[in-house]
């Protein structure tokens, strides 16, 4: 396990990672409830769920193109029509700077 | 948007084709807008969360392009349609509180005997977008069981609701879906709690009334862990000139151990489009049924689905389907399954007569991690006559090697030696061939509440009867 | 280096002397073609298949490479085996080249086809004769980034018989991939038998298309065999169009699919004419990562009455990583039907006859090979050509020896 740096507290974005070779985006949220990180792509038909909506006070973003939902915390498909759970990433947040954990 | 008077099937045995005047507490106007679903949001008094789904459902209807398969929906004209129609103030608990003209409607489709006899254990008449009239047995809601019309349900149990709604269909599953999604009104929700067995059915009525209307129900139904319910479903329309729109969407899930059973008759006149999305999750050990009767519209396009999400869960549709002149029943269902050691099974009898036409869409798929599931299909269609036509089209997706499935289909006509058999011991041939229906289409009516598998027998014996006379 | 282009097409154009009206076909597909956006020309019609690897500049055009055997028994009783060139300017080939078509999906490879066939190849049988001895085409790929575009006309006269063997393989490449595509146009004319048999064993590392469409006289009977092995990617489409009133189809198919190969069939009984029938039987198994996909369509006109067609598909999945897809339709819009069914299954050999033969001292692996082997003999014992058979069952037989992955 490593750690990356994603990138400052109040810029988070996308990020790649390569595992084992193939690459992955990981998308990263701040929510006043703490840093997540999850694979930036949907378990239905492999949309980015970066473009998606955020629920800050449910924890879940839903993915913009059928509207599936996944818990940030655990990666657990709250809504249809994903039945596939999304993976999620450890994140430790030091001096103001987000890492993640790969 | 106009259906030519010529092409509906008028006055051929549709008993349920008159109309009454229409009046309305709100103004109604036709079309669609933001405004339109904003003001469908405050007249019910609604929290902001379900006023904020609303609107954004409302963005992905407007992008979504029409299905590019399935029925014709291109004379579907979306300003043409009256969205929301709110006939009295309150609904009422008590049957002779209801606007004469209302009450004589629903005496008239025979409704209020069935409940009067105690036949069931609650009722909902919705008219037009709202629900006018409910009623549950003492002894359910004592029990905990929660039946109520949705907007009900969302200002006295928001909890359960915010919890459930659009869990199962999300607001862009479909343009249809999305479309409910931003102005439904109406529906059945209905919460069984843990362990409790719903002994008889609880029944809905849905009727429209005023032309160029479009009724869009929204229902959840949460059967919890060990507990059972058999909910049905029935529907009438006027018969106009010109078309409206049904666009419900049915969402259940069925904890573990559960059961739920989804009956529909559904009898819209002939101008009605009727386009539906309904879809289960069933849980560890749960069981769904859907049993479901196209006789009526214009057009339906209605696959009623269930995930099977949990070990050892299973899911049955049962479907049957009458297509007479000038209806293209568009029917069939949908089953995934995502846990391990599920089953299902997806039975489906279609008739096609007088030009009419029946289509069965079906999908049965088993994700990869999902080991040793169980799937048969049978669908068969009877043509009556050569101006009809029928069309199959499964898809089966199996990605793990465990599954075992099965899928057969065929497509015939009335036997000759069978009708020549029925006709020398006396039968007229019309009677005959309504036999020959009765027999085809039996596996599905066995399923049916006596009444219903009576109702369903004698209107698809009308339907036949039909421009013969 | 030679590309899809005017230029291409006007080289192979001059240096097989063809007539004009070819030359025009030619250069009306290659127009077509650049009008596409890409393969997937019909959603509905590639739903499953992906062609996201696929690039045409990764290939050159490339004459194709074939050998004929039987050609002498067919000019022996005034018959044709001779190149299109050559032949259009006989009235009986210009009419059949004037019916040919494709399946419109197919669009992106067979406009490709028509403009880059170096040697479309016409068998001719006259009326009434029957030819004993299978004519045998052998075709091979030769060289990474070759783009070959096998083409053969098949045309019975009234009453005549013939057997026409396609047989395809390669060796595999050290590196790269070879585009191969198939076109089968066959035009059986009143009363005639026509019996094809194709069968695929390439390396895998060539995309393999085989756009196959058969059309029928009064009375007619045809009968294909598809069998898919080896390549890469293989999409098969065979169309049979039952135009003549009394005239029928069988189309059978066997398919092994192993590693990461993608199998994918389309298949078409169209009955147009009356008192046709068809009946269609594809059987495939796969391990390793293979996928399977096959959708077909029994398509039964108003006008034809008293059609008979069967449909079935069964698939054989024999490790954990292999997946199949079918979606058999149907869509009738006439009453007057004698039989219109189809079935599909997809699983795992049935663990009752397993259980079986291992109760009679069979090894688990031995069993699952006998099962196997049973599976597919039905349809094999279909094929009239007894050595295409023994070929067949060997190739069975290696597939079952390969390793797992």
């Amino acid at each position: 396990m490593s750690e990356v740096l994603v990138g400052a507290l109040d810029e988070l974005k996308q990020i790649t990672v390569v595992k084992d070779g193939v690459p992955e985006t990981i998308a990263v949220f701040k929510l006043p409830s703490g840093v997540y990180a999850i694979s930036d792509t949907c378990t239905h038909e492999e949309t980015e769920l970066s473009d998606g909506d955020v629920d800050e006070e449910d924890e879940t973003i839903e993915c913009m193109l059928h509207g599936a939902r996944f818990s940030l915390a655990t990666g657990e498909v709250r809504a249809l029509p994903a039945t596939q759970p999304v993976q999620t990433y450890e994140t430790i947040v030091r001096d103001g700077d987000v890492y993640l954990k790969v | 948007m106009a259906t030519k008077p010529e092409d509906l099937n008028l006055g051929q045995g549709y008993r349920y084709g008159w109309h009454d005047p229409s009046t309305s507490i709100n103004v109604p106007k036709k079309g669609l807008t933001a405004e339109v679903v904003e003001e469908i949001s405050r007249s019910k008094s609604e929290p902001a969360w379900m006023e904020k789904i609303r609107l954004k459902a409302y963005e992905h209807f407007l992008k979504r392009p029409m299905p590019a398969w399935g029925a014709d929906l291109g004379e579907i004209d979306f300003n043409d349609i009256y969205y929301y129609l709110k006939p009295i103030q309150d609904s009422v608990t008590d049957f002779n509180d209801l606007p004469e003209d209302i009450k004589r409607t629903y005496v008239k489709l025979g409704i209020s005997d069935a409940e009067q006899q105690r036949l069931i254990g609650g009722v909902t008449f919705q008219y037009e977008s709202e629900s006018v009239y409910h009623s549950v047995r003492e002894d359910l809601s004592s029990k905990g069981i929660l039946f109520t019309d949705m907007d009900t349900a969302l200002r006295e149990y928001p909890d359960i609701v915010k919890r459930y709604f659009g869990t199962v269909i999300p607001p862009n599953d479909n343009k249809f879906a999305a479309l409910n999604t931003a102005v439904w009104s109406g529906g059945s929700f209905i919460y069984v709690p843990p362990g409790v067995s719903v002994d008889i059915p609880l029944q809905a009525y849905f009727r429209i009334n005023k032309e160029n209307m479009g009724q869009f129900e929204r229902t959840l139904i949460v059967v919890d862990e060990g507990a059972y319910v058999h909910y049905v479903e029935g529907c009438s329309a006027p018969i106009y000139a010109s078309d409206s729109l049904h666009s419900a969407v049915v969402e259940i899930i069925v904890k573990k151990g559960a059961r739920c059973r989804y009956t529909t008759i559904q009898n819209w006149s002939n101008n009605v489009y009727n386009l539906v999305t309904k879809r289960a999750i069933a849980e560890e050990d749960a069981v769904m049924e859907w049993v479901d009767g196209n006789i009526g519209s214009k057009i339906t396009m209605k696959y009623p689905s269930i995930y099977l999400m949990g070990e050892r869960a299973r899911g049955e549709v049962l479907s049957v389907a009458f297509a007479g002149e000038g209806q293209h029943q568009d029917a069939g269902g949908k089953v995934v399954h995502v846990a391990s050691n599920t089953s299902s099974q997806i039975i489906s009898k279609s008739v096609s007569a007088y030009g009419g036409r029946t289509g069965y869409r079906g999908l049965v798929r088993v994700d990869p991690k999902a080991e040793d599931c169980k799937s048969f299909v049978q669908c068969d269609a009877l043509i009556l006559d050569a101006d009809s036509r029928s069309d199959t089209y499964p898809y089966m997706e199996i990605e793990n090697e465990t599954a075992e499935i099965g899928h057969e289909a065929t497509v015939s006509k009335v036997g000759e030696e069978k009708l020549f058999y029925l006709m020398s011991r006396g039968i007229s041939e019309t009677e005959a061939r309504g036999m020959i229906v009765n027999g085809f289409i039996e596996p599905i009516t066995k399923e049916l509440p006596m009444e219903y598998a009576v109702e369903l027998t004698r209107l698809i014996q009308l339907q036949m009867d039909g421009a013969v006379g | 280096m030679h590309r899809f282009d005017d230029a291409t097409l006007d080289q192979i154009a001059s240096s097989t002397g063809e007539p004009d009206a070819l030359t025009e076909a030619r250069r009306g597909a290659l127009k077509r073609h650049l009008e596409l956006d890409g393969p997937i020309v019909d959603v509905e019609a590639w739903k499953h298949t992906k062609l996201d690897d696929f690039e045409l500049d990764a290939f050159t055009p490339a004459a194709e490479a074939c050998e004929i055997e039987g050609a002498e028994a067919v000019r022996a009783v005034g018959g044709i085996v001779a190149p299109l060139a050559e032949s259009l300017g006989d009235p009986r080939v210009a009419a059949a080249f004037s019916r040919i078509g494709f399946a419109d999906s197919e669009a992106y490879f067979t406009t490709l086809a028509t403009a880059f066939a170096a040697q479309p190849l016409v068998v001719l049988v006259p009326r009434n004769q029957t030819i004993e001895v299978p004519i045998v085409l052998r075709r091979s790929v030769l060289r990474a980034g070759d783009a070959v575009f096998p083409t053969t006309l098949i045309i019975t006269e009234e009453s005549a018989a013939v057997t026409v063997i396609d047989n395809s393989r390669s060796d595999a490449f050290d590196t790269g991939t070879a585009l191969a595509v198939h076109s089968t146009f066959i035009d059986a004319g009143p009363g005639s038998q026509v019996t094809y048999l194709s069968l695929q064993d390439y390396a895998q590392d060539v995309w393999h298309l085989a756009p196959t469409r058969a059309v029928t006289g009064r009375d007619a009977t045809i009968r294909t065999f598809t069998a898919t092995i080896g390549g890469r990617f293989t999409r098969s489409v065979t169309e049979s169009k039952l135009i003549g009133k009394g005239s029928s189809a069988e189309l059978l198919g066997v398919y092994f699919g192993d590693h990461d190969q993608r199998v994918d069939h389309r298949t078409l009984q169209h009955h147009i004419g009356a008192n046709t029938t068809s009946e269609l039987s594809y059987k495939g198994a796969l391990k390793g990562h293979a996928q399977a996909v096959y959708s077909g369509l029994v398509a039964i006109d108003h006008e034809a009455i008293d059609a008979d067609a069967q449909q079935r598909n069964r698939n054989l999945l024999l490790s954990r990583h292999a997946s199949a897809d079918a979606s058999p339709m149907l869509e009738i819009l006439t009453s007057e039907v004698q039989r219109a069914q189809h079935g599909v299954s997809v699983g795992r050999p049935d663990d009752e006859v397993l259980f079986y033969l291992q109760s009679r001292g069979l090894t688990p692996e031995l069993s699952q090979r006998i099962f196997v082997k049973g599976f597919f003999q039905e349809v094999i014992d279909r094929v009239v050509v007894g050595t295409l058979r023994d070929a067949l069952e060997d190739l069975i037989e290696a597939e079952l020896d390969l390793e797992d992955q």
